[in-house]
């Protein structure tokens, strides 16, 4: 029965790995014949597991952020797991947006709700090395994009004008 | 674009150990320690590898969401990467889900309108189709109104 890779969840996927390469290495260090057909399976296997793993996690929040500065586009918060689910750009880093996830507690989150009267708002995410997160509000001024004659690019000359 | 080539790297590498780790497992003279280091090292990074790869891709938008509906709780127009990154959820997922879909003028200032004249607008769903375009997923933006156009009149 062929195995249908869509209905597996990365983390699966990636136990599955570790399972192929133990029986790799176990075939390395035992040195039994019988075991190297299996561990050339398992090894041809565990090339591709990661590579499926990693496109499921495509879509899915992140959670565990790096901590930096970024410009909140949404969020949502989940009351019943006391998740925030925030939607940044990375500002400048990047040009994707990323999707985060982090738990928070929903006294900080009505609180920090309170204090949106920023136009662009930018987040700081602070990490305590605990997995508790904090997230500050920065008063942001986003760059002067026309200062010292800066073009758009709807304004450069083209090559046939 | 940076990244998915250090992405590509970096599998390639992960591939790289795991070649390694094949031919290990064919070598007889086993027992010279700089080997059993080699291999033990080696062994470490094919194991770990992918969990740090996996850390990088998550949050990531999905070029290739599965079909459905989903409500649309915030958008990124990205005119530059011809790109619109949607961020949703399924009426019954459990958490929000990132989206990529291909860039359309016409979907992008309906979208810039809805976000200057957020109170008229009840809500914002998006439905992806099963088929796909060359750039990306077939999908349709469904902007609903508090009141309909018609009942104005």
């Amino acid at each position: 029965m062929p195995i249908d890779f869509a209905t597996l969840n990365w983390g699966t996927l990636l136990i599955a790995h570790i399972a192929c390469m133990a029986v790799v290495l176990t075939a390395i260090v035992v040195r039994r014949r019988w075991l190297k057909p299996l561990a050339v399976v398992s090894g041809a296997v565990s090339l591709w597991l990661p590579l499926f793993a990693l496109l499921d996690t495509l879509g899915l929040p992140n959670p565990y952020p790096p901590v930096g500065d970024y410009r909140l586009i949404s969020s949502k918060y989940d009351q019943d797991s006391e998740r925030l689910y925030l939607f940044v750009d990375t500002m400048g880093r990047d040009s994707t947006p990323r999707v985060y996830s982090m738990h928070f507690d929903k006294t900080r989150y009505d609180r920090m709700d309170q204090n949106t009267d920023y136009s662009a708002v930018v987040m700081r995410l602070g990490n305590d090395a605990g997995g508790d997160y904090e997230v500050v509000y920065v008063d942001y001024e986003p760059p002067d994009l026309l200062k010292d004659g800066m073009m758009r690019g709807w304004q450069a000359p083209r090559e046939t004008d | 674009m940076s990244e998915l080539l250090l992405f590509i790297v970096i599998y390639a590498l992960y591939a790289a150990t795991v070649c390694f780790l094949f031919v290990m497992l064919f070598i007889r003279e086993f027992r010279r320690w700089w080997l059993r280091g080699a291999t033990f090292a080696f062994g470490l990074i094919a194991l770990g590898l992918p969990f740090w790869l996996a850390n990088g891709t998550l949050g990531h938008p999905d070029p290739w969401p599965p079909p459905g509906r989903y409500d649309v709780l915030g958008w990124d127009v990205d005119e530059g990467g011809s790109a619109i990154y949607v961020f949703a959820m399924q009426p019954e997922g459990s958490e929000p889900y990132h989206l990529r879909v291909p860039f359309e003028l016409g979907t992008a200032l309906k979208l810039q309108e809805v976000a200057q004249e957020t109170s008229i607008y009840k809500q914002i769903t998006i439905d992806v189709r099963p088929e796909s375009t060359e750039h990306g997923p077939d999908y349709a933006f469904n902007i609903e109104r508090v009141f309909k156009v018609d009942e104005l009149r």
